[in-house]
C-alpha cells in the first residue's frame, strides 16, 4: 500500500475516518455531498429518492471504514456503491410499484432550479420545456448508459473510473457512451 | 489523419473534442480534418449541441437537514447493531454457562460429595444384590434339605 501522504486527499481522510476520527467523515461529507446526490438524482430522477439513496451510500462509506484500504481513487469506490444501489432501484421497479411517473415527479419539483435571471415567462416556459425534453432524453437511455453519460458528463470520471464503477472493461465503456450519445444526438440536437 | 466517425473506437476523439479534453495538438489536427468532412463535422456540430444541452440540466440543492438526517441514521444502526450482537451474544453466554455447570457437576470434586445422586443409587443397587443373595440361599437350602435321605422322616 502507498504511503499516506502520497495518497489522494480522499483516501487520507478515510484512512483517518478508519482511525477513529469523525471530522473526517464529514469533512468528505461536505465534499461529496452535492454531486453524489445530483448524480443520484439525475440517475433516479426523484429528489427524495436520491437523497434517500446518497444517504444510504455515505451510512455504508461509515460502516465499511475499519475494513478500508486505499486501493482505488475514493471516488471510484463512493460512485461504485452508489451506482450499484440506484441500478438495483431502477431494477426492481419500486417506481412503477409506487404508482409514481417520472413526469408526476418532475412536476413536483420546485423551480429553484431555474437560473434567477431569467426575463420573462414566455422564456421561462421554454426553457422549462427543454429541460423537460433533456430529462426525458435522458430518462430514455437503459440504466448503465445513463450512469455512463452522467459519470462522463457531469462528474468528468475518466473511461478507466467508469469502468471499474461499472465493473466493465473500459472498451465496453467507450460502446456504451457511444450508444448512449447516438440516441442522445439523436433527441436533442435539435435545442440548440 | 483517418476520419475518426468510421469506427467507435476513434469517435471517441470527437466525443472528447466536444468535451473540451483534447490535447491542443490532437485538437488542431481534428479541426483541419473537419474541415474538409462534413460528416464529422455534423457529428461534432450535433454533439456540441447534446454537451450544451446537457450542461442546462442543473441539479437541486440538497436538503439543508441531509447531515442530520444521516448522522441520525448512523446512529440508529449503531444501536441496531449493538442490539443485534447482545441478541447473538446472550444466547451464546447462556449455553456457555449451562455447559460449564454440566461440566462442573461431572468433576470428580462434584462426585466426591457426600450428598451425590449418585450414592443413593449405589446403595439401591446393593440392597437389590443383597436381597437376591438371600433368595437363593434360601433356594439352595430348600435343594439341600431335599436330597439329604430320610430328613424328611425325621
Amino acid at each position: 500500500m502507498a504511503s499516506v501522504a502520497a495518497l489522494e486527499p480522499d483516501a487520507q481522510l478515510m484512512l483517518r475516518v478508519k482511525q477513529g476520527d469523525a471530522s473526517s467523515f464529514t469533512l468528505l461529507l461536505v465534499r461529496h455531498r452535492t454531486p453524489l446526490v445530483h448524480y443520484l438524482y439525475r440517475l433516479v430522477q426523484n429528489q427524495a429518492i436520491a437523497e434517500e439513496l446518497a444517504q444510504e451510500v455515505f451510512l455504508r462509506v461509515y460502516k465499511a471504514r475499519a475494513n478500508y484500504e486505499p486501493s482505488a481513487r475514493f471516488t471510484t469506490w463512493l460512485y461504485r456503491i452508489a451506482t450499484h444501489l440506484a441500478l438495483n432501484y431502477l431494477r426492481d421497479g419500486r417506481k412503477e410499484r409506487s404508482g409514481e411517473s417520472l413526469d408526476e415527479e418532475t412536476a413536483g419539483l420546485p423551480l429553484r432550479q431555474l437560473p434567477d435571471r431569467r426575463p420573462t415567462i414566455e422564456q421561462d416556459l421554454l426553457e422549462e420545456a427543454r429541460r423537460e425534453q433533456i430529462r426525458a432524453a435522458v430518462a430514455a437511455l437503459p440504466p448503465k448508459q445513463r450512469a455512463a453519460v452522467l459519470m462522463h458528463k457531469y462528474l468528468e470520471l475518466e473511461y478507466a473510473q467508469i469502468a471499474r464503477v461499472l465493473n466493465c472493461s473500459e472498451s465496453a465503456v467507450k460502446s456504451l457512451l457511444f450508444r448512449a450519445y447516438e440516441k442522445l444526438r439523436a433527441r436533442l440536437a435539435h435545442l440548440v | 489523419m483517418r476520419c475518426p466517425i468510421q469506427t467507435k473506437e476513434t469517435a471517441e476523439l470527437l466525443l472528447a473534442y466536444c468535451a473540451r479534453k483534447l490535447e491542443p495538438e490532437t485538437r488542431a489536427v481534428l479541426e483541419r480534418h473537419m474541415e474538409r468532412c462534413p460528416e464529422c463535422r455534423a457529428f461534432a456540430e450535433q454533439q456540441k449541441a447534446v454537451w450544451e444541452a446537457l450542461d442546462a440540466w442543473e441539479g437541486a440543492p440538497v436538503s439543508e437537514d441531509f447531515d442530520v438526517r444521516l448522522f441520525a441514521r448512523i446512529e440508529r444502526d449503531r444501536r441496531t447493531s449493538r442490539r443485534a450482537r447482545l441478541r447473538l451474544h446472550v444466547p451464546v453466554a447462556a449455553a456457555s454457562l449451562l455447559l460449564a455447570a454440566v461440566l462442573w457437576l461431572r468433576s470428580p470434586w462434584w462426585s466426591a460429595a457426600p450428598e451425590s445422586e449418585d450414592t443413593s443409587v449405589v446403595e439401591v443397587e446393593t440392597v437389590e444384590a443383597a436381597l437376591e443373595d438371600i433368595e437363593m440361599l434360601r433356594a439352595l437350602e430348600l435343594l439341600a434339605r431335599a436330597d439329604v435321605p430320610g430328613s424328611a422322616r425325621m
